[in-house]
């Protein structure tokens, strides 16, 4: 991980776009590599971090940034004393600000002093969170902690986390997956669900679509 | 005396050349084709073809019959489909002009109505133009794939040489030179 922390340092500052988003595939499988040291308190963990957030930042991809800084400040180490680390986040938050809910705004202010009980709930805040800022390019990073959640923990997913995964399976778009996939979902904290509990509150059609996809 | 000499020299160089019962200059080990080079472990597969390729002067007569080659092999789809698209429309228009005047205007030749615009008639005047920029068209894109895809390809290879040179150098790994144990001596090989 050192190589790859100087190596973000030295890119970031020449701020080649083409090295960059080159080196960004390399980046990607270090940080999903470090998903497995979870709840570990470490300066060079918060570093690599930071340095990814600002080259997804560099791209103008405000989204991915985003989801960087929130996945250190949530799984890792806190590092609010980091001033460069709270500018980036507020700028992160502006750039992407039409897409996100009102109540974030709230909880942003409150990430410092959120207390969680196990790791699972922090990946599930974590999952919540970037399914709120509504774009695209988070997709395949909800997917990555579906599987990391079931491969980790060996228990079944949160209520949220399986109602999202069966919408997008059956290839429902992100319209009408923010349409019917609310906060209230993400805070239930029922284990033992069905397919028809998690199709509760959904329109006849979109369920039918649901069931016959998966079956 | 002279003719000996120069006899029993070039008698020695061929002994120094000669490792086979066959006379190969440029020597080749038999076991160089599946000699298997030491990778950095994040390289992927992609990364690796793109560096092993080479713009030759094959490229550039493949490049005319296929326009979009030297693109293609840069990994630049895209613009690769895009001048597919490009030159293949500048040829059917090209086609479709040439046997339209042949049906309905006279027997001139398209370079002398080319020289001679202003003496023609509207029609005449309108397909030697289109014709003239369909083979300009087809023309440019050519030299943009050749040139542009060079560039593309010299610029993905560098950036990849970049990266993983610098990343073995900052982690102050000693990658060791596939040479370095190996002393030639007239016709001996010498390994240590």
């Amino acid at each position: 991980m050192k190589p790859e922390i100087k190596y973000l340092q030295i890119i970031n500052n020449q701020n080649n776009k083409f090295i960059i988003n080159d080196n960004i595939r390399n980046a990607e499988i270090c940080a999903d590599s470090l998903f497995y040291r979870i709840d570990t308190y470490n300066n060079d963990v918060s570093s690599f971090f930071l340095l990814l957030s600002e080259s997804y930042y560099l791209l103008k991809k405000y989204d991915l940034a985003l989801f960087t800084l929130l996945q250190q400040r949530i799984l890792f180490y806190s590092d609010s004393i980091n001033i460069y680390s709270k500018k980036l986040l507020n700028q992160c938050l502006n750039k992407t600000n039409k897409k996100l809910p009102a109540s974030f705004s709230i909880l942003e202010k409150s990430l410092d002093t959120i207390l969680f009980v196990n790791s699972a709930q922090k990946v599930d805040f974590l999952f919540s969170i970037t399914f709120f800022i509504n774009s695209k390019n988070t997709k395949h990073k909800l997917l990555n902690l579906i599987t990391f959640y079931e491969k980790y923990f060996n228990q079944n997913v949160s209520f949220g986390m399986a109602k999202w995964k069966l919408l997008n399976t059956a290839g429902i778009n992100l319209k009408t997956q923010t349409k019917y996939l609310l906060i209230n979902d993400f805070n239930n904290p029922l284990s033992d669900y069905d397919n028809q509990d998690l199709l509760y509150n959904l329109p006849i059609k979109l369920k039918n679509k649901i069931l016959n996809h998966n079956t | 005396m002279n003719k000996k000499m120069f006899f029993i020299g070039l008698l020695l160089f061929f002994a120094s050349e000669m490792f086979s019962q066959d006379v190969d200059f440029y020597i080749k080990n038999q076991n160089d084709n599946f000699d298997f080079q030491k990778m950095p472990k994040e390289m992927s597969f992609d990364e690796y073809n793109i560096l092993s390729q080479s713009f030759r002067m094959q490229d550039m007569m493949f490049g005319f019959f296929v326009p979009g080659y030297v693109h293609f092999k840069a990994n630049d789809k895209k613009t690769g489909y895009a001048l597919v698209t490009l030159s293949s429309l500048s040829y059917a228009t090209f086609a479709y002009q040439l046997v339209w005047s042949k049906n309905n205007l006279s027997d001139s030749s398209f370079f002398y109505n080319l020289n001679n615009l202003s003496s023609l008639s509207s029609d005449l005047k309108t397909n030697t133009l289109i014709m003239g920029g369909a083979l300009f068209t087809i023309g440019s894109s050519y030299l943009f794939d050749i040139i542009h895809g060079k560039y593309r390809l010299q610029k993905k290879q560098n950036a990849i040489r970049y990266k993983y040179s610098l990343k073995a150098s900052l982690s102050d790994a000693y990658i060791p030179n596939k040479y370095s144990n190996i002393a030639c001596f007239f016709s001996m090989k010498i390994y240590f």
